[in-house]
């Protein structure tokens, strides 16, 4: 194999606080130098960097992919390119595709359909409950074992509360976490934009900030409860990050 | 030695010295059974009901064969408990039953604290076979003497108690009498089988199998009711097998003369592998079922020698 040197790049790499420009050379496949000036070995391939950052490949840790069930919108194989172009190495999938992640048999394949591609590698998420439907608890054991990397429904909340208790509380058995989508579902349904000034100017059905607050309220009292571990996969509103940082 | 009342309603209350001394009967009732003898003369003439409120087979046999062994007159009445307004229909029984003059009443409910209601309102001595979720002592008695007999005591052993621990009225009463004499127990199970504070009554809790068995000298196991299934606080059977069912590999995380136990009827293939629960030198599970009977007896026997009625 033979070595490559890229050259005239912007070196990132946050793990170990490095931010300048200079050159990388790999040999046998791996990293062998990086710095400010490399000299060309015999042989090597030079590549120019043309000034682009060369940084760690990016992970994406919540990504809804169209496969399997929507093929139509994305494919495993054309969303490897798009995160290849996009910098993207490695993909959390969520689990609400068609049929949903809640057997293990299917975290298996997600994860092979990942190496098929070359480029790509899948994290799985599984489902919290089957079908992420939210009303039974999907098998986290044996989802984890297949290699589940967290438990969630995807974008949909787990909006009973027996649920989500149950849930933090068999994941903490197995030392794992519930990735909670915080939307009450009965305040969101149908909406659309936070409800306010600009959803009435636009004409579009709101969502209260109350419905992420409520979820993240009751969400947090339930991790207190069952001693489980909750991550919100995002935050939009003010007191939904108040409750987070006072928690 | 007496019990500290004429009912034996729970383990939880119980000193060392009671639980041996029923023990200590027992055993020499175990000895009396494979003799083939009986003692007839003992509850002669006594009238025992066994009043269930809720299925049993093993249980209601159990005492209903004590009963007989002892000279009893043994009457089983099996109650539908769905149908009817449970609290007012309890006692309406209860005063039917004082009006018959029953001498020992045998009483399993669906609720925790009815025996002890019913033991509020009648004249006979009043015996817990299982309320709710509570206790069922005499399992847990049956279970001490199957143990005791096996490795010559109770104290220092390691017990680990696994499966449903949240439904469980023989987990309850068999974490009393074993924390009371002595042994160190342990609780496995998935954290919704689990109940609140349960370390509060002495044990320690694990939710990983290979750790809570590590160096067990005796290995309980629980039954799983399917309707917890229903209910969502497990996933599937297959899935409780995998990680809570004792299979050979797990048992071999425990001591390596470690002893198998199970108050039955056993689900084979949910909590239990039959390679483990036909063990012929490491399953007590038949052997439990004959102490049942001796242990009944047992507890017959110290309640008979108490002063007999209000007077």
């Amino acid at each position: 194999m033979t070595d490559t040197l890229i050259v005239n790049v912007r070196l990132l790499d946050p793990a170990t606080r490095l931010d300048a420009p200079g050159a990388l050379l790999i040999r046998g496949g791996v990293i062998a130098h990086c710095g400010g000036a490399i000299g060309r070995p015999d042989g090597a391939v030079e590549i120019d960097g043309g000034g682009a950052i060369l940084c760690p490949g990016l992970i994406d840790m919540r990504a809804a992919l169209g496969e399997p069930g929507y093929e139509y919108r994305e494919t495993i194989a054309s969303a490897a390119q798009a995160a290849a172009a996009g910098g993207i190495t490695t993909l959390a999938a969520l689990p609400d595709s068609l049929p949903a992640i809640d057997d293990p048999a299917l975290v298996r394949l997600l994860r092979a359909r990942g190496e098929e591609t070359g480029s790509l590698t899948i994290l799985p998420y599984g489902a919290v409950t089957r079908g992420c439907r939210g009303e039974e608890l999907a098998e986290m054991g044996l989802l984890l074992e297949a290699g589940a990397i967290g438990f969630t429904d995807g974008q949909r909340a787990v909006g009973s509360a027996r649920m989500m208790r149950l849930a933090l509380s068999y994941a903490r058995g197995f030392g794992a976490r519930i990735i909670q989508h915080p939307e009450e579902p009965t305040l969101a349904e149908g909406g659309a934009a936070t409800e306010g000034e600009l959803a009435t100017r636009l004409g579009l059905p709101g969502i209260p900030a109350a419905a992420e607050e409520i979820l993240v309220a009751r969400d947090i009292s339930l991790a207190r409860l069952t001693g489980g571990a909750v991550h919100f996969a995002h935050v939009s509103t003010f007191d939904g990050l108040e409750l987070i940082r006072r928690a | 030695m007496n019990l500290p009342t004429r009912h034996l309603l729970a383990i939880e209350g119980l000193h060392p010295p009671q639980i041996e001394h029923l023990l200590d009967l027992a055993e020499s009732y175990v000895l009396l059974n494979r003799s083939g003898k009986t003692q007839r003369d003992l509850l002669r003439g006594r009238t025992l009901i066994n009043l269930f409120f809720e299925d049993s087979t093993r249980t209601r046999t159990s005492f209903e064969l004590a009963g007989k062994r002892l000279g009893a007159d043994v009457i089983n009445m099996s109650v539908s408990s769905s149908s009817v307004n449970k609290g007012e229909t309890l006692l309406d029984t209860a005063g039917t039953l004082n009006a018959m003059n029953c001498d020992l009443l045998v009483v399993r409910h669906d609720q925790s604290g009815a025996p002890s209601l019913l033991a509020q309102k009648v004249d006979a001595s009043v015996i817990n076979a299982g309320d709710g979720l509570h206790e069922h002592p005499t399992q847990a008695l049956l279970d001490a003497l199957t143990i005791r007999r096996r490795r010559g005591r109770l104290e220092g052993l390691i017990v680990a108690i696994c499966g449903d621990v949240l439904h469980s009225r023989v987990a309850r009463s068999n974490i009393h009498l074993l924390t009371t004499m002595g042994s160190q127990v342990r609780v496995i199970g998935p954290p919704t089988l689990i109940p609140a504070e349960v370390t509060r009554l002495g044990v320690t809790v694990f939710h990983d199998m290979d750790a809570g068995l590590a160096g067990a000298d005796i290995v309980m196991m629980l039954r799983l009711q399917r309707e917890r299934m229903v209910r969502g606080l497990v996933p599937s059977a297959r899935e409780y097998f995998r990680f809570f069912g004792l299979d050979s590999e797990k048992l071999a995380k425990a001591a390596p003369d470690a002893l198998v136990m199970h108050p039955g009827p056993m689900n084979r293939g949910v909590e239990i592998d039959s390679a483990v629960a036909d063990d012929p030198v490491r399953s007590l599970i038949r052997e439990q079922v004959e102490m049942g009977v001796a242990v009944r007896m047992a507890v017959l026997d110290s309640l008979s020698r108490r002063p007999w009625r209000n007077s």
